[in-house]
């Protein structure tokens, strides 16, 4: 009872350490694509809000490029 | 034009994680010109050039003011500017059904070929709110969305769309074949040859129609 408490134990730990990790990496991998060069180029926002904000001051459409960082 | 780069991270923090999905997309990458409310004014599909992207952008911005000259007009009372406004909004799908259908209870004087059009819209809305509320193809749910198109097609409320008009059909063709209405079944299974002809699988028209011939023969 000892021994399947303890699997049960370890297993929830390496599944949190697990989902712990894939989050981080999916963050990491985020993180580089913001890095990406074409950004640089540019005044793009990332921010979803910020660019219709920034729409609806200027009066000016908002030309929309959907990418993902978590696959390549 | 404002530049916007949405990154779909799967970050579980991150907001607007299906952000592409409501903007029509269904791949990556994707592009499309947006309004300042976030909506969809064109989609980009032709060449990923600069020639390409400004035409996209000035079909966009010529359907920013259509919208916003309809938009003015109907303020201003002009009841024709408020049908064309909320038809050309339902076209571009900025608005849900729910809020087309309110919008439409208060309009007047709607010409016929425009509440046609307007009827279509809401049709299609409405299937498309029933399609994804069932569960994967769990068969009672698909009985219960064909005897609510039924139900539609009875009221004279078809879809305009073609994936919602396949849907409705199919899903009243079930409904249909439960309830041994050969009737609706023949109007259904003639519905989709018609709008689909030639591309519809000839197994699948055949095995349709012995199961209508079938029920005409059991009456």
């Amino acid at each position: 009872m000892i021994r399947a408490g303890t699997g049960a134990l370890v297993g929830a730990l390496l599944l949190t350490l697990s989902a712990t990790s894939w989050a981080q990496s999916m963050e990491e991998k985020r993180d580089h694509k913001l890095q990406s060069e074409f950004l640089k180029k540019a005044a793009w926002f990332t921010d979803y809000d910020k660019a219709r904000a920034e729409a609806k001051k200027t009066g000016k459409v908002i030309f929309a490029y959907f990418t993902r960082s978590y696959a390549p | 034009m404002v530049l916007f780069c949405h990154i779909t991270s799967q970050v579980p923090t991150d907001p607007y994680q299906n952000l592409l999905e409501e903007k029509g997309g269904n791949g990556f990458p994707f592009l499309a010109v947006l309004d300042a409310e976030g909506g969809v004014l064109a989609q980009h599909d032709g060449a990923r050039s600069a020639a390409a992207f400004e035409a996209t952008v000035t079909k966009a911005q010529a359907t920013a003011k259509e919208l916003d000259e309809l938009r003015k007009k109907a303020d201003g009372g002009d009841e024709a500017a408020k049908i064309d406004l909320l038809l050309r909004q339902c076209e571009l799908g900025h608005v849900k059904p729910d809020q087309a259908k309110a919008r439409l209870a208060e309009l007047k004087n709607v010409p016929k070929e425009k509440q046609a059009k307007l009827d279509g819209f809401l049709a299609n809305g409405e299937v498309m709110q029933v399609a994804q509320s069932m569960d994967g193809k769990d068969p009672q749910k698909m009985l219960e969305a064909g005897k609510k198109f039924a139900e539609m097609r009875k009221a004279g409320r078809v879809p305009t769309d073609e994936q919602m008009f396949q849907v409705f059909w199919i899903l009243t063709l079930g409904y249909a074949e439960s309830q041994k209405d050969a009737a609706l079944f023949e109007e259904g299974l003639n519905a989709l040859k018609t709008r689909f002809g030639p591309h519809i699988r000839k197994e699948w028209v055949e095995q349709n129609e012995a199961k209508l011939k079938a029920m005409k023969e059991a009456k």
